[in-house]
């Protein structure tokens, strides 16, 4: 289609010019406090840099030192382990109760709340609680394991081998946003799609994998991205329950940089380590927008 | 109806002044309340003398904490009741936001005046970064402030030959004790002494074994006989006679290496992790992590009654307050093979410390100085917290104001308090070495196998040794001083 200038009238100049006179402020926050840190940032990670001194320029030193260090590559083992594990827990068990929670049953409303409601409270109020759950000794969980299965539990977060499942586990607490939006969705998946397939005799398992799922495609495509995004940043989890440990076993990446930044007035490492993430989670985005035509479906094609 | 025209250059003009009105807005410090009248708001500052006075304001930052936020409260409130002047504002910040606030207002040009205890505390990091004014040339002209201090006090903040803060208070280390527990088992309270030979490790042992106790008999532990609260390498080494720290590393405060390819340094850090990793899986005297961790989730240890025996700091004893049982304390023990060590000789020393980006450095000395060693201002500190003001003269006002509340007399325990600071040679490496931050996460990390019991202690010893020393390393080519 050809493009075709409008000559905009008075009232529409008028008009445009006051949307920039009120969006203004926001527009000079925006810049002075987002870009300008964010390129600052980018010129840090090629210094050395403890935030009090001024930076030294030293090249490619920071991301050359990232490549030998080896609680760099542990730290990105730990998230990417803890992302692939939250990300597909919390996709498969938020999709299940949206499902159940879409049933036209007396009380959904009430389940519907009850299981939105952990998500509204804050994280470090949360890892303070599941650090009670987790208790080998005296947590809930493990009392349940014994008195309903007789298995003796793990130490938890205690433990080098269990304390990324603990924290993939606890991830599941604040599914209640994903919850809502996959309800959202289910509801708008026209009727006649379901009437049609009854007629053709097609079961609940068919019309789940046919219709359902195919349909939910671009909420889970949403909530992929945004759930990869957001464990690759997991952060309080591990800074108030685990400090890194054992062992470096929940040494996230953010807690990594964080401690770089703050703690070791290695901000100019830090700014590099936070641009490598930066990549990779523009990669990965990239990589789920690439595999998105072959497998996510809008209906206007 | 009329449509108000705008031009383009009008435009731009408002654009810019309402972006910049709000930014300002932003920024601005809060307004001072408005002159009562008009007239006096229209008159010149006629009278300079007191616009200077009022003009005087400082500001000390502290840590969020729920005792000693109220007896700042209270400080301020005494101070301004004095006509100094000088008005002291308090910036109270959550622990472990404190060390990243306190550089974000330092880089951004607006630093509190007067840095108080805060986080982790990296003192001797602040000053080699140039955030603090030395405060030698006050004190030197102050023979009586000076001669006031513990002297160990001093000798801990002079880093480089210059005193990069001034001493506030002490906390001591030592053994501290739930007796009701003693009482309950028949034995007998350790020893007061500091500088005797008696209570060494394996006497602390020995007595934490009688203590541990399978009460309901059902074949678990329900009392702890000791629950070591250190785990730093620095400290079981210096228990075990030797110092991983050199003594020029000390004094200028700037760690260079851990002196471990000395054999006998390294022996000494084996053999008193290895005591520690013993009381919990030889002797079986002290919980697992995940046990003590249990623990402390249902508050300070001794108060659980599940501990009866403490090795840690005097913190213990104001965690425990009020205390529902009988309260002790002992000696640290003399560590090493039969007692052929130390007592760790250490204190933690608490000061406050002068920013470099103070605009009125007098003030904040005036305000610093009555806090630290002022007699109106020790008598409001004391009933806050069990530690020992950093000045001498500051000593009878603590003890008449903890009014006795251990099972010990009152002489026994002033004696037992001015002997810990007496044998005490050093404060604790991350208070007055530039580099301990670095490291610290590194040897917590490494030993974290052996106190689960998956590690020796000679494994562990080997692998964190070298990451210990890289540490170091790239923390010296980071302030460029290798």
């Amino acid at each position: 289609m050809a493009r075709t200038k409008h000559k905009m009238g008075r009232q529409a100049k008028i008009e445009e010019r006051f949307f920039y006179l009120f969006i203004s402020p926001w527009l000079v926050g925006f810049f002075i406090f987002s870009i300008g840190p964010i390129i600052a940032s980018l010129f840090f990670s090629f210094s050395t840099y403890d935030v009090i001194t001024p930076p030294r320029w030293s090249g490619l030193a920071n991301y050359r030192g990232l490549l030998k260090d080896d609680l760099f590559w542990q730290s990105l083992k730990v998230t990417t382990y803890y992302s692939i594990g939250s990300v597909i827990l919390g996709i498969v068990v938020s999709l299940a109760i949206a499902l159940l929670l879409n049933r036209n049953i007396w009380g959904v409303a009430l389940f519907r709340t009850i299981f939105y409601l952990p998500s509204v409270i804050s994280g470090v109020a949360v890892s303070l609680l599941w650090m009670w759950i987790f208790n080998p000794d005296f947590g809930i969980l493990n009392y349940l394991l014994w008195e309903l299965f007789h298995i003796r539990g793990p130490a938890w977060i205690m433990s080098q081998k269990w304390v990324v499942p603990s924290l993939i586990i606890m991830s599941l607490w604040s599914i209640g946003g994903g919850i809502v939006i996959y309800l959202a969705r289910l509801q708008g998946i026209p009727t006649e799609l379901y009437e049609a397939a009854e007629i053709d005799g097609a079961g609940p398992v068919s019309k789940l994998t046919h219709i359902t799922i195919p349909m939910m495609t671009p909420v889970i495509f949403f909530n992929l991205i945004m759930g990869i995004i957001g464990s690759f940043q997991v952060f309080t989890q591990a800074y108030v329950m685990t400090s890194g440990g054992p062992h470096y076993a929940s040494l996230f990446y953010v807690l990594y940089l964080y401690r770089n930044a703050f703690k070791y007035f290695r901000m100019g490492y830090a700014s590099a380590l936070a641009w490598v993430l930066f990549l990779i989670l523009l990669a990965l985005t990239a990589l789920v927008f690439e595999s998105s035509s072959r497998w996510v479906y809008y209906e206007g094609g | 109806m009329r449509t108000a025209k705008i031009g383009r250059r009008e435009f731009l003009r408002l654009s810019a002044g309402t972006a910049v009105g709000a930014l300002l807005a932003a920024c601005a410090p809060p307004a001072a309340a408005p002159p009562a009248g008009g007239k006096e708001a229209a008159a010149p500052t006629a009278k300079p003398k007191e616009a200077a006075k009022e003009a005087i304001k400082i500001s000390i930052m502290w840590r969020t904490n729920p005792t000693e936020n109220p007896m700042l409260e209270d400080l301020i409130k005494a101070w301004d009741q004095k006509d100094t002047g000088i008005k002291v504002e308090l910036i109270v910040v959550p622990w472990d936001e404190y060390e990243p606030k306190l550089m974000s207002m330092y880089a951004g040009g607006i630093s509190p005046d007067i840095m108080g205890t805060g986080g982790t505390n990296p003192h001797a990091e602040r000053a080699v970064r140039g955030m603090v004014l030395p405060l030698d040339p006050y004190l030197d002209t102050d023979s009586e402030l000076k001669n006031d201090f513990y002297p160990v006090t001093i000798k801990a903040y002079t880093l480089g030959g210059k005193l990069i803060a001034l001493p506030l208070c002490i906390c001591w280390p030592g053994v501290f004790i739930n007796a009701t527990l003693f009482e309950q088992a028949g034995v007998d309270l350790p020893p007061t002494d500091w500088k005797g030979a008696g209570w060494t490790w394996e006497d602390m042992i020995e007595t934490a074994r009688k203590l541990t106790l399978d009460k309901n008999g059902d074949g678990k532990v329900d009392q702890y006989g000791l629950n070591p609260g250190h785990s730093s390498p620095w400290y079981y080494t210096r228990l075990w006679g030797e110092d991983l720290v050199s003594q020029d590393d000390y004094a200028s405060g700037i760690l260079h290496k851990w002196q471990t390819d000395d054999p006998n340094v390294y022996d000494a850090l084996v053999a008193g992790l290895q005591a520690r990793a013993d009381a919990i899986y030889k002797d079986e005297v002290t919980p697992t992590p995940a046990t003590a961790q249990s623990l402390s989730q249902m508050g300070p240890m001794l108060k659980t009654g599940a501990v009866a025996m403490e090795f840690t700091g005097a913190w213990a004893i104001w965690g425990n307050l009020p205390e529902q049982f009988k309260f002790s304390e002992a000696p640290n023990p003399l560590g090493g093979a039969d007692g052929h060590g130390t007592r760790g000789n250490n204190l933690w020393i608490d000061p406050l410390q002068i920013s470099s980006q103070t605009k009125h450095p007098e003030a904040a000395w005036k305000f610093s100085r009555w806090m630290v060693a002022d007699t109106e201002a020790i008598k409001i500190e004391v009933p806050y917290r069990s530690v020992v003001p950093a000045v001498r003269s500051g000593f009878p006002i603590f003890m008449e104001g903890r009014g006795g509340r251990l099972v010990l007399s009152k002489d026994t325990e002033a004696k037992f308090i001015q002997e810990a600071i007496e044998v005490a040679t050093s404060d604790v490496p991350c208070h007055i070495l530039v580099g301990w931050a670095a490291i610290r996460d590194i040897f917590r990390s490494e030993l974290e196998p052996v106190w689960l019991g998956q590690k020796t202690v000679k494994e562990a010893v080997d692998t964190m040794i070298p990451l210990v020393q890289e540490g170091i390393q790239k923390n010296l080519n980071q302030l460029g001083l290798t």
